[in-house]
């Protein structure tokens, strides 16, 4: 184990045991439901534990401020998961009955569609869709144009900035 | 500090080349040299290829979801939990109306092309039930009627007028284009690209057991069938033509009754009585058979089919008088037919 990681264990220790209380009664009075709460109070300190980097000063210096800027994030991906479940279970409930997908496919496909929504999230729209016909549906660049009214070298530019936005959000984690 | 700012910065560059060359290969039209040049850049730093791996992880979630479900189902559930998340509606929902179209001539093989198919009937801008008719004017002034059971999208772009038939039966009558340059005019079935060359013409689909099969009667102008495996037939005005995925087959001339249902109106022209009985069925959910010994006996007659509910029965009962059958009731509810 590296110096880095044993210094990030020994301060998420820390700050568990003097804030996860804390951190749980904020998360449920946001949450309105304390098991999700608890997962997500859970979440907050993994999510420490798989920084790379130990916390700076400032950080440790407001550890609750720090603490909900993590938490506010993960809740702001738990509405977000919602609002995907939802809009998922809509569009299956169109789809013609004898043909809709097993359940166990049902679910492997909203973890899919979490994992696109977040690669893609910061994406402006016509990148997002250009990007979107391309990998779901298959089609050509001249095809996209078509679709969005553009060329083919604005598509394959859309196409670059799109993959580069994904490659930066994985940064990310 | 200096050194993992430098860092960052090279991860960057390799990270913007990585997303350059995903963007060339993807191209349909990458050349072999484009090809040679990407191995070269994977190979020139194990940089590259570490980002090129994270470049193909990226992808597969895509890859994943388009083999299982149909695409427009996928994109739509995105876009509806963006606008729902950031509330800017309009933006957004724009994205939602985009519609199949040309998705259906690229994915043909794939496996989930029936289901891909029947929601994309379930979610045509224009659509008729069973027995209904109706004629839209479309921005053009292009007239567009529509048989019974028919769904169509109409997606009109900068750089093509584009009619999308998912199902039944429409009749173009085509205007010259509002704007310069004029935009092509196309059909787009699941099997082919039907291109108007300044015509009126009739296009139907029937899709059984997963294969589509598709049929033009050309009464003005000419219409260009365009197939995904590259076959082209030109069809002039009076003649026909029936396609699939593989082939094209000229049919003989127009068939009046191509065209007669847009005046309401269903034409026999000395036709087989089975192949009047199939046609009449496409307007009605109330199965109508026929016994084999009336099936060859030969129709020719117009009859009304405005309100197929009213007509339909008036229809049966002239049949009787046409010709030596009888029209009778099935237990199920039914009709049948027989010779007398």
């Amino acid at each position: 184990m590296s110096a880095a990681e044993s210094a990030i264990q020994q301060q998420v220790h820390a700050l568990y045991s003097h804030h996860h209380g804390w951190l749980y009664g904020w998360l449920r009075r946001k949450l309105g439901c304390s098991h999700q709460a608890a997962d997500l109070a859970h979440d907050t300190f993994v999510r420490l534990l798989s920084r790379r980097e130990a916390l700076a000063l400032d950080e440790l210096r407001e550890p609750r401020a720090y603490l909900t800027t993590v938490a506010k994030g993960l809740v702001s991906n738990h509405w977000r998961r919602q609002q995907l479940e939802e809009a998922w279970v809509a569009t299956l409930a169109a789809l013609p009955e004898p043909v809709a997908p097993a359940p166990e496919v049902r679910a492997i496909l909203l973890e899919t569609l979490v994992e696109i929504d977040r690669l893609l999230d910061t994406l402006k729209p016509k990148v997002r869709e250009a990007f979107l016909l391309s990998q779901l549906d298959g089609l050509t660049y001249k095809q996209i144009g078509e679709r969005l009214g553009v060329g083919e070298r604005m598509v394959k530019k859309y196409m670059a900035q799109a993959m580069l936005c994904c490659l930066q959000a994985d940064d990310g984690r | 500090m200096a050194d993992r700012g430098d860092a960052a910065d090279d991860e960057r560059i390799v990270q913007r080349e990585a997303a350059e060359w995903f963007a060339v290969l993807h191209d349909e039209q990458a050349s072999e040299e484009q090809r040679r040049r990407w191995r070269a850049w994977i190979d020139a730093d194990p940089a590259h290829a570490r980002v090129w791996e994270r470049v193909k992880a990226i992808s597969q979630p895509f890859a994943q979801a388009a083999n299982a479900a149909p695409a427009q189902a996928l994109r739509d559930t995105l876009a509806k939990a963006q606008s729902a998340g950031r509330r800017r509606a309009l933006r957004v929902l724009s994205l939602g109306g985009v519609t199949v179209g040309a998705g259906l001539l690229a994915r043909l093989t794939l496996p989930w092309q029936g289901w891909l198919h029947e929601y994309a009937v379930a979610r045509a801008d224009h659509r008729t039930d069973i027995g209904e008719q109706r004629s839209l004017t479309l921005p053009d002034g292009t007239r567009l009627d529509l048989n019974t059971a028919t769904a169509v999208d109409v997606d009109f772009g900068r750089s093509l007028r584009r009619i999308v038939l998912h199902a039944g039966e429409i009749l173009v009558d085509s205007a010259p284009d509002t704007q310069a340059p004029a935009r092509a005019l196309v059909v787009d079935t699941p099997c082919a690209r039907l291109t108007a060359l300044g015509t009126r013409f009739a296009v139907r689909g029937d899709a059984r057991n997963e294969a589509f099969s598709g049929h033009v009667a050309v009464f003005e102008g000419a219409v260009r069938i365009s197939l995904a495996n590259g076959a082209q037939l030109d069809v002039p005005a009076g003649r026909q033509a029936r396609f699939t995925a593989d082939g094209i087959e000229p049919d003989g001339r127009a068939d009046l009754a191509r065209e007669s249902w847009s005046r309401g109106q269903l034409v026999a022209d000395d036709i087989p009585l089975a192949a009047f009985v199939a046609e009449l069925s496409r307007y009605t959910s109330v199965s109508v058979t026929v016994s084999p010994q009336a099936a060859p006996l030969r129709l020719v007659g117009a009859y009304p089919i405005a309100q197929p509910s009213r007509d339909i029965p008036v229809i049966l009962a002239a049949l009787e008088s046409a010709l030596p059958v009888r029209v009778e009731r099935t237990p199920a509810g039914g009709v049948h037919i027989r010779a007398r």
